[in-house]
């Protein structure tokens, strides 16, 4: 109770949140994660542009850099395939082949950067929405008082780790050349060697392999949580925490979005196991 | 600054008539503390209605700021009500369907402040008052003397000269009506406002520089 009722006070009336410093939310979302969100929620409604205009550009980034690397990586494979079926032809038949045949057929640059890309910005529309929804009605059924708009900021913000993740890998494919393989924490579940994914994939992580081995249900369900997730959950749930959720229903709410978001991974596990194979 | 002689106020109930007030004499300066106090129905009520402007008195005169009130017409009433007077009332009255900001901010709706301002000062008298955590809650989840707290808070929002408060701990423990007495008297000091408070309880009367008795419409003692 430090403000005065001073009448001259009242008319000046500073707003009570001071504006909020760009820099220093950029900064805090890192370092003091809890007043951050708790600033981004009551924050004007703006500021959910900042992570919406950053998240768009690391995706076309990364979708940029991984687009070619994809169509070297299957021009490679089909090259591939095509030497190891004519070492096991006989000199005869290889000859008789029209000289199409030899020729590598390139992917369209639609398969690999225009559809990931629509895909993409079209998941962070629906996806934010959806979100800040499912957060809404999980918060409101337990009597939270964080209003749909303030969620959707605070869901924003808390996605930081989601963007730094995208730049990271975006940096890795730009500077080893190569694609990422071997996503999230699935390297927890590999049997082998290849247990320096954690370690060293870990932090890259998160892309579609595309390793043609069959997935494990265990692979796959870590393949869609790595550290960045983990850490946007954890934000989610200091977030809800921030906005005057107790720990245990906010955590409660948490569990349930990560669930729902989960499941489209299950889903095909599911179908699969029901048909008999992937 | 009040000045009330003679002041009049008759209800006709059929054939009887009720002196609600039978010729009130008070005079109270700008930044003063008093406190009125009697038996129910004595007139208490009326007395803060009329001098708020809520009420016209039937006969007498009553003049605030040197301007005598009893003459105005029904709009600068209004104007009066709402630049020079806030009110307290001991059930809150406050709109059940209102967030305590928007509660605060009502009565700007009809004072031509801007609707950022009306936010920004509603925000910041919630926060004067103790309330920054409760700002989106309605009343009903507000604790009675959180109601009451809202209600200051909605008394001062016009930034008014006189704060007019009907047994505004008429309805809290005594330990949380004092401390919206505390709250009350800090707003005179800070404010330098003219308190009127109607009360039945001697301890909250104590707080007044001036506790004035009424009996069947009269003030019978000026202490
Ligand atoms: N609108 C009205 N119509 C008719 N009579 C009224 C009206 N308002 C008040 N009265 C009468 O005027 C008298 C004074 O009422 P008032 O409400 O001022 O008393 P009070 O001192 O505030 O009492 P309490 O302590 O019970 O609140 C009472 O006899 C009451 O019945
Ligand atoms: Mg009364």
């Amino acid at each position: 109770m430090s403000l005065t009722l001073d009448p001259e006070a009242i008319a000046a009336a500073p707003p009570e949140a001071p504006r909020p410093n760009l820099l220093k939310l950029l900064l805090g979302i890192w370092v003091r994660p809890r007043a951050t969100l708790a600033a981004v929620a009551a924050g004007p409604g703006w500021v959910w542009l900042i992570p919406l205009l950053l998240a768009a550009a690391f995706l076309i980034g990364r979708v940029l850099v991984a687009g070619p690397l994809q169509i070297e990586q299957q021009i490679a494979q089909q090259q591939q395939m095509q030497e190891e079926s004519m070492a096991n032809m006989p000199p005869e038949m290889r000859e008789s082949l029209s000289p199409e045949a030899f020729e590598v057929h390139q992917p369209p640059l639609s398969a690999v950067i225009t559809l990931p890309l629509v895909a993409g910005l079209a998941g962070i529309v629906l996806g934010w929405l959806a979100r800040a929804g499912i957060l809404h009605l999980g918060s409101m059924l337990f009597g939270g008082r964080q209003g749909f708009a303030g969620l959707y900021r605070v869901g924003a913000w808390a996605g930081f780790p989601l963007i730094l993740r995208d730049a990271v890998q975006m940096l890795y494919m730009r500077l080893s050349h190569s694609l990422i393989e071997g996503s999230g924490l699935s390297g927890l579940a590999a049997s082998t060697a290849d247990s320096n994914l954690v370690a060293g994939g870990g932090m890259v992580s998160a892309v579609a392999g595309g390793g043609s081995a069959a997935p494990t249900a265990l692979s796959l369900f870590l393949g869609r949580i790595d550290l960045y997730t983990l850490w946007f959950l954890g934000l989610l749930l200091v977030g809800l925490i921030a906005g005057g959720l107790s720990r245990g229903k906010a955590l409660i709410v948490i569990l349930f979005y990560a669930g729902l978001t989960l499941l489209p991974a299950f889903l095909p596990l599911l179908f699969g196991g029901m048909t008999g194979g992937f | 600054m009040i000045q009330a002689r003679g002041l009049r106020k008759t209800y006709s109930m059929g054939r009887n008539q009720v002196h609600a007030l039978a010729g009130v004499d008070l005079a109270v300066a700008a930044g003063d503390c008093v406190a009125v106090m009697g038996p129910s129905g004595s007139g208490k009520s009326t007395l803060l209605n009329v001098i708020g402007g809520l009420d016209r008195p039937s006969a007498g005169s009553l003049q605030v700021n040197e301007r005598e009130v009893s003459q105005l017409d029904e709009n600068e009433l209004a104007a009066y009500r709402r630049s020079t007077i806030g009110f307290i009332f001991q059930s809150f009255n406050l709109v059940s369907t209102m967030t305590a900001l928007q509660n605060v901010e009502f009565p700007m709706m009809f004072a031509n402040v801007s609707p950022r301002q009306r936010q920004r000062r509603a925000r910041y008298l919630l926060e004067a008052v103790g309330l920054k955590a409760r700002i989106d809650h309605k009343p009903t989840e507000l604790s009675g003397g959180e109601q009451q707290r809202v209600s200051i808070a909605r008394a001062l929002s016009n930034l008014p000269r006189i704060l007019l408060a009907d047994e505004p701990t008429g309805n809290l423990d005594s330990h949380t009506g004092a401390e919206i007495m505390a709250l009350l008297l800090r707003a005179q000091r800070e404010s330098n406002l003219t308190l009127l408070i109607v009360t039945h309880d001697p301890a909250v009367a104590a707080y007044a520089g001036r506790i004035v008795h009424m009996k069947d419409g009269l003030i019978v003692e000026n202490v």
